[in-house]
């Protein structure tokens, strides 16, 4: 895989799109810190992502993976998942904790009762709240999220990427995501980047790639979205 | 003509709850040579409508329904030997996750050999005396892979379900299915889980199935975007209960129940005028679970008409074969309810 540069504005979505085999994952992957690239560097705010500590890089950058259901510990409760990350990563006090818990709580539209609960006792869709509650606790730069539409129903979907689009408005948050639906994309994007085999094919503003794709990939892509079979 | 005829198809499950009706009176006429849609969010039932078809179902449920014939056979007076027989040879299964359904431990070859069907007896013993198998196993696998469009059938076929890729395995499933011309497949999901390009592959494949070979389809979907303009006829189901059906011109042009309305917006056509990050249209709340489910019209507490009156289970009106449930559809001035057609 490789070479690649690309850039991120702060509060800009970027939207990484490819066929299955073609990096997106382990792109992002790298960005979160999952896997170490063999060379090149990762710049976030001017600072190269290898000078910064393990604590100030979950600081800033927080992943939120495809299935809330197996990636929120079943066995403890709610108020202790959203904890951990306040308690690993900062030197904020109990009560401080339980505000910043409590701000976060009503930022994804969830109610304060909620922090007895066990995972299992939430519906998918306030699992998916919880799961984002637990990336914007530590109010982050960037927020990656790998292909977390692709199992959803379209309307809890949709759901989703309402209370996405609202955080960021309000939080002023970067959002890298990997996805599918090109439709989709194009609702929440503001620069996509295709990728083929492990390399940038091509990397412009939303408008531009949808009013005027340049590679054959991102043609093919665009294609596959909608085909019409009644002509 | 209607190939299959459902009326009423109702399913109780016992739970440690009790009994908890989780298909609500749902009626479905598949027209023969068509591709029937069957759009639903997962929960609301349309698998275990395909369990009810295929006759497949566990012992604690109780399915009842008023008729349901496959051409002229009554499925509900056959014992479960006949059902067996009828499965896979008059109707036909794909099932989403198609890797899964596969047998792991088995090359392909050996698992489509099996669902061929099988020669009689007199049939063996003629080609033994000519000493030509014209119709060779090999032959008829290789046409079959050919059929649905795979070209190096002999790698295919001398690899197991974990080497291919999930279109190919998929293509596999839809290969297996029509090995014994079947009058009806039942695609469950047939897509989810898979990309883009190999999405749009399979379900063209289907739809190509149903123009060459006037194979009746129903497909199952709970993305209504990616096969509504695939299907001729689409019927939409929420929790149990059909909400509306109708042929696809009827349920784009003129949607009349709110929920159709919500599921045609999910669409996400570019053409009108969307707002780049804007909020997209959903409706308020979740699908409620299955043992909390509401009385009357299940969308009730979600809906943005609902009135007292919705607490009472509408009754399907039949408006030119457009049949809906609903108190309160959005009506045409130049629709006039056919009445009398209530079923």
């Amino acid at each position: 895989m490789g070479p690649n540069s690309f850039s991120l504005a702060q509060g800009k979505t970027l939207a990484i799109v490819g066929q299955s085999g073609s990096g997106k994952s382990s792109l992002v992957q790298m960005i979160a810190g999952l896997k170490t690239p063999t060379s090149g560097e990762i710049y976030i705010k001017g600072k190269p992502l290898s000078s910064l500590t393990q604590q100030e890089r979950c600081r800033s950058i927080r992943m939120i993976f495809q299935d809330p259901s197996s990636s929120l510990n079943p066995k403890i409760r709610i108020g202790r998942i959203l904890a951990a990350p306040l308690a690993l990563n900062t030197s904020l006090n109990e009560q401080e904790i339980e505000q910043q818990i409590k701000e976060t709580l009503s930022l994804v539209g969830l109610l304060p009762d909620y922090l007895d609960f066990y995972p299992n006792m939430l519906s998918p869709l306030q699992q998916h709240q919880v799961a984002l509650a637990r990336a914007m606790i530590l109010n982050p730069d960037i927020i990656i999220a790998d292909q977390i539409f692709a199992m959803l129903d379209i309307s809890l979907r949709f759901k989703i990427v309402n209370l996405l689009l609202t955080i960021q408005q309000k939080k002023n948050v970067s959002f890298i995501f990997v996805a599918h639906n090109m439709n989709l994309v194009r609702h929440m994007s503001d620069r996509i980047i295709v990728m083929h085999n492990g390399l940038i094919v091509e990397d412009n503003t939303t408008e531009a790639i949808y009013n005027a794709p340049q590679s054959t990939f991102t043609k093919r892509l665009l294609q596959s979205d909608q085909p019409d079979y009644r002509k | 003509m209607a190939l299959l005829d459902i009326r009423n198809l109702s399913i109780d499950i016992a739970t440690a709850q009790g009994k908890v009706r989780v298909i609500d009176k749902v009626s479905l006429t598949i027209v023969e040579g068509t591709i029937h849609g069957l759009v639903g969010e997962s929960g609301s039932g349309k698998s275990l409508i395909a369990k009810a078809i295929l006759g497949v179902h566990k012992s604690n449920w109780t399915v009842t329904a008023d008729r349901m014939f496959l051409d002229s056979t009554d499925l509900t007076k056959l014992s479960s030997d006949e059902r067996r027989k009828i499965m896979g040879k008059e109707i036909s299964m794909i099932f989403q996750y198609p890797r899964s359904y596969l047998d792991p431990s088995k090359k392909i070859f050996t698992q489509i050999k099996e669902v061929l069907p099988t020669d009689t007896l007199k049939q063996r013993f003629m080609d033994k005396i000519k000493r030509t198998s014209t119709y060779s196993t090999e032959l008829r696998i290789k046409e079959l892979l050919h059929k649905v469009g795979i070209q190096n059938d002999k790698t295919v076929l001398a690899s197991y379900p974990h080497e291919l890729s999930e279109g190919i395995c998929q293509k596999v499933m839809i290969a297996m299915a029509i090995a014994n011309n079947p009058r009806l497949i039942i695609a469950d999901e047939p897509t989810t889980s898979m990309e883009a390009v190999t999405q749009e592959q399979i379900l063209r494949l289907l739809y190509k199935l149903n123009q060459l070979h006037n194979t009746t389809i129903l497909l199952l979907s709970n993305n209504f975007g990616s096969i509504s303009n695939l299907s001729d006829y689409i019927s939409i189901i929420y929790c149990g209960q059909t909400v509306e059906s109708g042929s696809y011109k009827q349920i784009m042009k003129h949607p009349m129940h709110p929920y159709t309305e919500a599921m045609i917006k999910t669409t996400l056509n570019f053409d009108e005028s969307h707002n780049h990050k804007s909020q997209l249209y959903t409706l308020p709340g979740s699908i409620p679970s299955t043992n909390k489910l509401p009385i009357g019209c299940r969308l009730g507490p979600r809906c943005p008409r609902a009135q007292s009156t919705c607490v009472i289970t509408p009754q399907p009106v039949n408006y030119k074969g457009h049949v809906i449930r609903c108190h309160f559809p959005t009506l045409d001035d130049n629709k006039d309810a056919n009445t009398s057609q209530r079923n």
